[in-house]
């Protein structure tokens, strides 16, 4: 209960905080080019009054499941909408926003309404097990020789040298590395030390601990808040009433209850049929979500140059990347214009384009069209792109010689993302020559 | 193997870690940010105000006493003004494109709207400062005296009375203006530099500033190559020549423009101004804190910058007369910029952390 209220409300507080900030208008309303995802090229786009609207749904829909009022109907239009907002630009693409679709994805399936006294176990063990992939692929990706030296962390932490008191140390390398190694033992050891009676309380202070310092240090909005609510369905369910009473018993977790469609008496809830399709959905779910993670192994090279399955993979700030990108359009006749992004981008288009190759073809596409729709004919589109990775000298990033126009989009390996080719980061080769 | 692989890099990297230090002298963002002010940015305002009053003091001298001389000494303070301007390419921000003062586009846009100029200069409409608060601003400032000045055709003294009058008054605005500017920075008057280097008002924070500072390096070089050289060369329509899109054609006086705007960038990056009066003030920019991360990319840097100058300088006579005659001068001065805008907004930013068109968004 504790969770479906405190997810609700700060879904909805989220939604303020967007609308307050004019970020509604920012991101979704001002955008004259939008970068939807491969397959999603479909959705309408709607006006200003269309993207407000869409965003008091969500916060709506988020109150409703806070209240518990129609949960899964509440949770359903959440999911519905809350997607909706996230699949028509990949520009605003944030990790957590993905977790929030995923589990709201699995609230839609829970008996979570109002006045209900309990809830199957199941639905929190589906909840810790999706918070504990994320802690894990998390970790997995940090797992990375750019992370290990220190390399993503330097380069933020300069951004805070003139903090008070501590700013003098922002800049010196080993708290970068204490850093580094720190957020990676967190990141691997956290999920399980929460599924465990001994180590719980210490995982969720680490958890709490953790997420306060990097909400501190990072824009990186409600993640912190929203992973610090999450974890707390580690806990026996009734510990808000064992809080309020003085005392945080923990509970040991009964497994074998966790993987069964039952309740927290042992009750089954489901029976036959739907018992077998909740498993298999459930099931289903948990499988993609295991796998889908990893499928950057089918892509030759660094993941965070080429960032082919790097989305929805729980890379979370493993890498910083700096880029800068124009274009050049060749009309069949010859003649070349070139096209400065920034004209009709937003800023933050602009930002997140210069590094994500993807988005770097889906402007070329949209270029190509541009110039189709003005009566040009087939035009090639080239990019002169470069970026470089974790402070490494920058490169070109892109072929500039493959017209982006004739290359399809989807899942197939892209090839005309030129390869890394300084294999070490800065931080690694400046420690071995001195 | 690819998962032992980090662990030996590592093993590595800690093994060489008991050497020598990585160059940890204390770097200030708030000296640096003081320092360029007072060597830079007031020196070069100052600069320009002082250029704007002699072009107003020669516009009225002429008007009153029309002569070869008289106009002569017009042209060239108008082109000293100009320049010295540009100087304040680098740093164009804050009272420069903010509300309440928002001085640049008062002064500063162009190309000149020659139908609208032209209307004015045969109608009776008012020329008084405060009857331009509704007109377009590409009917004022330095692309209206570019055009007023230098495109009559007329007999040395024949101005009209309505052409000297438009002439003096938008001498006396750019005047006006530049010493807003002055008075806009300095701890006397406006305090933005103070704003700046305590990281206040407009500046949430020291190193905003100082990213501010690092951004419109980029933004300035990148505005010079795209509108003021790339744009009339038809960069951006198919190759298609767009000669009424020169800053300063009837002055000849684009390519000197774009010289000294890029001479701007790398006073910012030295921290080094050489005034009007030859005094050379010296002092933290942007190279030592670049430097206080990374020494490996000054070299480079620097070489950039002095491969644009001479790109720029190898265009003969001037810009208007290139574009249309030496497509390759054109576009090796373009490659050259692009260089140099990208090492400033990938490496440079990157050694310090600065993250180029920055938006105040959630991120990850």
């Amino acid at each position: 209960m504790f969770f479906r209220v405190a997810f609700g409300l700060l879904m909805a507080a989220n939604v303020v905080r967007y609308e307050l900030a004019g970020w509604v208008d920012d991101l979704y309303v001002a955008p004259l080019v939008r970068f939807p995802y491969w397959g999603f090229e479909w959705l309408p786009v709607f006006g200003s009054a269309g993207m407000h609207a869409m965003f008091a749904v969500v916060g709506l829909s988020a109150l409703a499941m806070a209240a518990g009022y129609r949960f899964r109907l509440a949770a359903a239009t959440f999911v519905v909408s809350f997607s909706y907002l996230e699949l028509i630009d990949r520009t605003n693409y944030l990790n957590h926003y993905y977790l929030v679709s995923l589990l709201a994805l699995l609230l839609v399936f829970m008996p979570l309404e109002r006045g209900r006294q309990r809830v199957p176990s199941w639905c929190v063990a589906a909840i810790r097990l999706q918070l504990t992939l994320v802690y894990f692929f998390a970790g997995v990706a940090k797992l990375r020789i750019d992370w290990l030296v220190g390399a993503p962390l330097s380069i933020w932490l300069r951004r805070h040298i003139d903090l008070p008191l501590v700013g003098s140390l922002m800049d010196e390398y080993w708290l970068a590395l204490a850093m580094s190694w720190a957020g990676l033992a967190f990141d691997l050891a956290v999920g399980p030390c929460l599924w465990f009676r001994r180590t719980r309380p210490f995982a969720y202070a680490a958890v709490v601990a953790f997420h306060l310092a990097t909400a501190s240090l990072f824009p990186i909005g409600a993640f912190p808040w929203l992973m610090i609510v999450s974890t707390t369905v580690f806990f026996a369910p009734a510990w808000p009433r064992d809080v309020a009473k003085g005392r945080f018993a923990t509970q040991r977790t009964k497994l074998r209850s966790l993987v069964g469609f039952r309740d927290e008496r042992g009750r089954s809830r489901m029976s036959g049929p739907s018992l077998r399709a909740g498993a298999v959905l459930i099931g289903a779910h948990f499988l993609i979500q295991a796998l889908f993670p990893l499928r950057h192994l089918l892509y030759e090279g660094r993941t965070e140059w080429h960032e082919q399955g790097f989305r929805f993979s729980w890379n979370v700030m493993v890498a910083e990347k700096f880029g800068m990108v124009e274009f050049r359009v060749v009309t069949p006749d010859g003649a070349t214009s070139r096209v400065h992004p920034s004209d009709e981008l937003t800023p933050l288009q602009m930002r997140m384009m210069q590094t994500q190759p993807d988005m770097i073809l889906s402007y070329a596409h949209h270029l190509a069209r541009r110039w189709r729709r003005q009566g040009l004919g087939e035009v090639a589109v080239y990019a002169d792109a470069f970026a470089n990775l974790n402070g490494r000298r920058r490169q070109r990033f892109i072929d500039p010689e493959v017209n982006l126009a004739a290359e399809e989009e989807g899942f197939g390996p892209k090839r005309w993302i030129l390869p890394l080719q300084e294999p070490d980061s800065p931080v690694v080769s400046a420690r071995r020559t001195r | 193997m690819t998962f032992f692989r980090p662990l030996m890099c590592l093993a590595l990297l800690l093994a060489s870690c008991s050497g020598d230090e990585a160059p940890t002298e204390e770097f200030d963002l708030s000296t640096m940010l003081s320092q360029l002010g007072e060597n830079v940015f007031l020196p070069t305002y100052r600069d320009a105000a002082s250029a704007a009053e002699a072009l107003e003091s020669a516009a009225t001298t002429y008007c009153a006493a029309p002569s070869d001389a008289g106009l002569s000494a017009l042209e060239d303070a108008f082109r000293s003004a100009h320049v010295a301007f540009r100087a304040a390419d680098a740093f164009a921000y804050g009272p420069h494109t903010d509300r309440p003062e928002r001085f640049g586009p008062k002064i500063d846009e162009f190309p000149v709207e020659t139908a609208d100029v032209q209307e004015l200069l045969t109608s009776t409409d008012g020329l008084a400062l405060e009857d331009f608060q509704l007109r377009g601003n590409r009917t004022q400032g330095f692309t209206v005296l570019d055009y007023l000045i230098f495109s009559s055709e007329d007999e040395v003294g024949s101005w009209s009375g309505r052409r000297c009058e438009y002439v003096v008054g938008q001498s006396g605005r750019v005047r006006e203006i530049t010493a807003g500017y002055v008075q806009a920075w300095s701890p006397e008057g406006g305090d933005h530099l103070g704003e700046m280097v305590r990281g206040e008002g407009r500046y949430p924070g020291v190193f905003t500033a100082a990213s501010i500072v690092m951004e419109q390096l980029k933004f300035g070089l990148e505005f010079t190559r795209a509108i003021r050289v790339g744009k009339p060369f038809g960069e951006r329509d198919a190759g298609r020549l767009q000669l009424d899109q020169f800053e300063a054609p009837n002055s000849r006086g684009s390519l000197a423009a774009v010289r000294r705007s890029v001479e701007s960038a790398r006073s910012v990056y030295l921290g080094r101004y050489e005034d009007r009066a030859g005094q050379v003030r010296d002092g933290l920019g942007v190279q030592d804190w670049v430097g206080s991360f990374r020494t490996d990319l000054d070299g480079p840097t620097l070489a950039e910058f002095d491969a644009v100058i001479a790109a720029i300088d190898a265009i003969e006579p001037d810009l208007e007369t290139a574009v249309e005659n030496d497509g390759p001068a054109i576009q090796n001065v373009l490659d050259a910029f692009r260089e140099l805008e990208a090492t400033i907004q990938v490496d440079l930013a990157a050694a310090v952390g600065v993250s180029i068109t920055f938006s105040p968004v959630d991120g990850d």
